[in-house]
């Protein structure tokens, strides 16, 4: 006889306001397994990981601990039982010393030990092959070094269940390959890990087991037999077919044709099953020259009208700094910016919107939206006060309304009615809400900040579709992503950023992987 | 007339100086514990009067200075009871709920005061000193030292510390965020009516309505410019203590100048800080409520 | 379902004040019926509230801009005290001078002026060196407070009275008074502000940039909004606003300030507008509920010998109860 699951659910239900999150779900971990968990966005993911920690109740059904119900859980006795949790988001107290965070939930009378913390912290990070420093502060890591610190901090603790809620999208793909290949150790030494991912590749490829979420039900599962006897592509279709409830659909929509140059005489290639569109030559839409600043050392690129510049990189080497020098929400302070050969330089946010410059936000609920505020107005919130929506400064609803309705139906985003609150749309369509306000009719040049960060396959295909719609119109692009495969889907270019500088740029085509790898661990 | 320079006449000031920072003192490190965890207790204005009008009333009916202090911090504990259950437990407004309890506390209190001493205004006789001292401000001037070691060197100051800054940290850690903010806001009650006590017993030895006067709100602001540091709390205390007493020394040395005037100047004195060093950042989740797994 | 949740939480403040009453031997019902009745059922008692509740209602503007920008501007009491003592001691000079038509423009122009001046330090370290607000605008409203006493002492003192106070405006030279009635002309005026404000913040561009302002100031930011000018202009605003309840005030009611009067309207304010959800509607309610209350409780005062204390008691009862009917309404839905 087997032993029963180390952890489990039975039968649970969650509820929220209007929304059905765990709607009887049976979902067990044992030892010595990897278990991936995958679904789309809003499929109920984060809600099982709330329940088996302890941060969520359920209404119906139970949580089990070896095979025994658990009558009040919570994060303490979720801790007590050797249960450790790493959330999607950071749960580090970014004002604290790594070693600090490290030492939060002792008994409340003990002096902090924060010599030795840091000490078994450097030595664990040893262990892991990485290096952070433990008297940093947390707030200062970049996210992927915060997720590792939390990594270590559910190991520490020496239990026998650990959760990872998307534990790969901070990290670059080195940094994730490297993860995987260690949860693999670990789970040899009999440790039970829940692993919650979007990429498929990656699920299948560290996973004993797989579970697959839809609309807060399990449609279903596949255990070690089922993996190991089915070829990965014929897995790759039924597990898509699981979480979006339809016969697979294909994975790369067709690209709209580049007219622009010469490149649509050429029509697009197919390398290593994967589409790829060849440069364009139109007319220099965006020159970059010298750009310098805090964290921006010579920047030089240009990018032609309808093509996209990919730009790649381990987060943290001066993305940010980058867009957000373009888009003027910070100055240069040396270098040029010519968009169509006028300069940008000294112009503000407002003014370079005006000139037809957009940002696509990589921090959607941070600053890309406003969630309590109606979806019509966030789709205009970057045009407050113009015409036809404002006249003499008061509000016109229908033509709000109009325009809402029409961005709406365009964009696919699934919302009630335009004046419901943003915060009641899920992560893709509060996606589709900010593209169709950077991708409005007057835009010139785009910078997309990880457009398809969090988002599951379906939504993330949309998203795509509509940048290389807005390149195939003429826009010069600027693509700025950690996803190496969605970069040589898109780009004809792509761009190394490494700690502020351009290490290189690489024309897509066969090859590009290898070169842009060989760039970024240079 | 005592001359300026007479070392009675500064020992006079700086004792003056003293017994007018004391209230201040435990107050502000009452609201400090508060806001370390991220409650802005904005009803202290209120505990610190319950504090003064419990502390008078038990104090002249007993005759003891101490059941009165005692009697002080258990009324401030006791309004701070409401906050604690409505803005800790069931994570209401922190800023209507403190206004609330201390408008209800000044109508209350001064409705006592009207039908139990508005006749009579007793006095209570002048504390007995110990070293020259009322012995209170020993053990204030002790645990501002000791909340700043606690702050420092135990666990509980780190964890007070992640309930103010991501109080999610805490909860993922095991730490119950409401138990400790709540904890925090009962001692901050009490402190603060050990202050208001104080304030009524000690300072003035009598209870008039109102007599906190904004004292809470002084506590809030120094707590805010303190943020951990109890030793910034006792000397903003000093600076507000020291202008309040050259109020009456000045009076003492018959210069006539307004009161009012001099009561601007730790005010001032604290703008000009502001304008001059700027202020740091507050906890990240001051003010805001913790509820477990909200989305 | 709705209405239980206003008329719940009223009568547990009844029942709360009437054991409060009980205690000190004054029947409830005696007291409720006084303060109904002088508060708002005799035609002198209506008016006296509406009077009552001029300051209050631009009070309420105030805080409105303020808090829809997400910045708590907690100095309302310095910036009012401030713009009264400034319109009272300029107003009887200008009366006397140019006359009264140009003696209460003009105090309706320094009223202003002098709140905004007031709020201008901390809107300035808030916009452009990021200090926080709510330590400032309490500071400056300690030092209004106690400015607006020094200067009636040694500036504006009336030569001819015993209390320190300025010089005062004639009655019949006040605002004008409305229907012969007490009403004065501040009244409507600050019912159109606070409306104004209301469909300022609400419907047009210049509200919708302050909301956003309000509820995601990174956000702001990353629209490209001028967030330190922002910043600065809605605290300048809102400090205007508290300056022209003073002037309000002085003009339409007392004609002079005297040393030490501080009614304090700040703090029963605040937790009115943040009750009333930021509506500028339900300010308006309540404001008036709080004249009426106030104007009550001095009569009971009078008459039953409860101290007018007690409308504070009462205030708290009320607000309490409605605050906790936000869990009930948060545990059903929505």
């Amino acid at each position: 006889m087997t032993p029963p699951p180390v952890l489990a659910l039975r039968r649970a239900d969650k509820r929220f306001p209007g929304v059905i999150a765990c709607d009887g779900i049976d979902f067990a971990l044992r030892a010595g397994e990897v278990h991936a968990l995958l679904g789309e966005n809003g499929a109920g993911k984060s809600t099982v990981v709330g329940l088996l920690a302890g941060t969520q109740r359920p209404d119906g059904g139970a949580v089990c601990l070896d095979g025994t119900p658990l009558a009040r859980h919570s994060p303490a006795l979720a801790l007590a039982r050797g249960i450790g949790v790493v959330t999607q988001h950071s749960v580090l107290v970014p004002t604290m010393t790594v070693a600090e965070n490290m030492l939060l939930g002792g008994a409340w009378w003990q002096s902090p030990a924060r010599a030795s913390a840091a000490r078994q912290f450097r030595d664990a990070c040893a262990g892991f092959g990485i290096a952070i420093d433990p008297n940093a502060l947390a707030g200062s890591l970049s996210p992927g070094a915060q997720l590792q610190g939390e990594i270590i901090r559910a190991l520490r603790r020496k239990g026998r269940v650990l959760i990872l809620d998307e534990p790969t999208s901070p990290l670059g793909p080195a940094a994730s390959a490297h993860l995987l290949a260690h949860l693999r150790w670990l789970c040899d030494s009999g440790l039970a890990i829940l692993l919650i991912t979007h990429r498929l590749d990656e699920a299948l490829d560290v996973a004993d087991r797989v579970t697959v979420l839809r609309r807060g039900k399990v449609t279903g599962s596949l255990d070690p037999a089922d993996l190991a006897a089915t070829p990965r592509d014929v897995l790759t279709a039924q597990i898509r077919a699981m979480m979006f409830g339809v016969t697979p659909v294909t994975p790369v929509t067709p690209v709209t044709p580049v007219t622009l140059g010469q490149a649509g005489a050429q029509g697009h290639g197919t390398i290593a099953g994967q589409r790829w569109i060849p440069a364009c030559a139109g007319m220099t839409r965006l020159h970059v020259a010298g750009l310098t600043c805090n964290t921006l050392t010579g920047i030089d690129f240009s990018i032609a009208q309808g093509e996209i510049l990919g730009v790649a990189g381990i987060d943290g080497n001066g993305q940010t700094a980058l867009a957000e020098t373009l888009a003027g929400h910070s100055q240069h302070s040396t270098g040029q910016i010519l968009l169509d050969g006028t300069p940008l330089d000294g112009l503000r946010v407002a003014a370079r919107h005006a000139r037809g410059v957009r940002y696509l936000s990589d921090d959607r609920i941070g600053e890309g939206t406003v969630g309590a505020l109606p979806v019509a107005l966030n789709l205009l919130l970057k045009r407050i006060g113009a015409a036809p929506f404002w006249r003499f400064g008061m509000h016109r609803e229908a033509a709000i309304s109009e325009h809402a309705a029409r961005a709406i139906a365009d964009f696919d985003i699934r919302v009630p009615q335009p004046w419901a609150r943003l915060a009641t749309l899920s992560g893709g369509n509060m996606q589709k809400v900010m593209l169709a306000r950077e991708l409005d009719g007057a835009a010139r040049l785009i910078i997309y900040h990880k457009p398809t960060i969090g988002l599951d396959a379906r939504s993330a295909d949309a998203v795509q579709q509509r940048i290389r719609q807005a390149a195939a119109t003429g826009c010069a692009s600027l693509l700025i992503s950690a996803d190496l495969d969605e970069l040589l889907l898109l780009s004809h270019r792509i761009g190394v950023l490494d700690q502020g500088r351009i290490a290189g740029i690489v024309a897509n085509g066969p090859g590009a992987r290898v070169r842009i790898a060989t760039l970024m661990t240079q | 007339m005592t001359g300026l320079g007479s070392g009675a006449f500064l020992g006079q000031f700086a004792a003056g100086s003293l017994t007018a920072a004391m209230p201040l003192l435990l107050g502000g490190l009452g609201e400090q514990l508060s806001e370390r965890a991220g409650v802005l207790n904005v009803g202290i204005e209120g505990m610190m009067l319950a504090g003064a009008y419990a502390g008078f009333a038990v104090a002249y009916s007993t005759g003891g200075l101490w059941p009165g202090l005692l009697a002080g911090a258990a009324a401030g504990a006791l309004v701070a009871l409401p906050m604690l259950l409505l803005c800790v437990r069931w994570a209401l407004d922190q800023v209507v709920v403190g206004i609330a309890l201390t408008l209800g506390v000044q109508g209350l209190t001064a409705l006592l005061h009207h039908f139990a001493f508005s006749t009579s205004y007793p006095r209570l006789p002048a504390p007995e000193l110990w070293l020259g001292r009322f012995p209170l401000d020993y053990a204030a001037l002790a645990m501002c030292l000791g909340l700043a070691g606690l702050y420092r060197h135990t666990l509980l100051g780190l964890h007070l510390h992640a309930a103010g800054e991501r109080p999610v940290a805490l909860d993922m850690a095991g730490i119950s965020v409401s138990r400790l903010r709540g904890a925090a806001v009962l001692a901050t009650g009490g402190l603060a009516g050990l202050g208001g006590a104080y304030l009524s017993e000690v300072s003035a030895g009598v209870f008039v309505p109102f007599m906190t006067n904004g004292a809470g709100f002084i506590c809030i602001v120094l707590a805010m410019l303190a943020r951990g540091r109890p030793l910034l709390v006792l000397g903003g205390a000093l600076l507000f203590g020291v202008s309040l007493s050259s109020a009456t020394a000045l009076q003492l040395l018959g210069v006539d100048v307004p009161s009012d005037v001099v009561q601007m100047l730790p005010f001032a004195v604290v703008m000009l800080l502001l304008v001059v060093l700027g202020g740091g950042r507050l906890p990240a989740a001051l003010g805001v409520a913790y509820r477990r797994g909200d989305r | 379902m709705n209405r239980l949740r206003v008329l719940l939480p009223v009568a547990v403040a009844l029942l709360l004040c009437s054991a409060v009453l009980l205690a000190v031997g004054v029947d409830p019902l005696d007291y409720y019926a006084v303060v109904l009745r002088r508060g708002l059922l005799t035609t002198r008692g209506l008016q006296e509230s509406l009077t009552r509740s001029a300051p209050l209602l631009l009070i309420c503007a105030s805080l409105l801009v303020s808090f829809r920008a997400g910045l708590w501007n907690l100095g309302v009491d310095g910036q009012f005290l401030l713009a009264a003592v400034l319109v009272a001691a300029c107003c009887p000079l200008i009366d006397a001078w140019l006359g009264r038509g140009p003696a209460l423009l003009a105090g309706l122009l320094i009223a202003p002026a002098a709140g905004a001046a007031w709020a201008a330090l901390p809107a300035a370290l808030r916009a452009w060196r990021g200090i926080n607000e709510i330590v400032t605008t309490l500071m400056m409203s300690f030092l209004g407070v106690s400015l607006a006493n020094t200067l009636i002492k040694l500036a504006f003192r009336d030569p001819d009275t015993t209390v320190p106070q300025t010089l005062t405006l004639a009655v019949e030279h006040r605002l004008p008074r409305l229907f012969g009635g007490t009403v004065h002309l501040g009244v409507p005026l600050a019912l159109l502000v606070l409306l104004a404000v209301h469909l300022v913040l609400t419907r047009t561009s210049a509200g919708l940039r302050l909301r956003l302002l309000g509820e995601s100031p990174r956000a702001a930011w990353h629209m490209g909004l001028a967030v330190p000018r922002l910043t600065a202009t809605a605290l300048l605003v809102s400090g205007a606003l508290a300056g022209l309840a003073g002037g309000v005030d002085m003009l339409g009611v007392w004609g002079t300030m005297r040393a030490d009067w501080n009614p304090a309207y700040g703090l029963t304010v605040i937790p009115v507008v943040l009750l009333a959800r930021l509506n500028g509607f339900a300010c308006a309610a309540l404001a008036l509920l709080l004249a009426v209350l106030s104007v009550g409780s001095e009569s009971a005062a009078v008459r039953l010998g409860v101290p007018s204390y007690f409308n504070l008691v009462f205030i708290a009862a009320v607000l309490l109860p409605i605050a906790a009917s936000g869990i009930w309404q948060r545990r059903h839905g929505r």
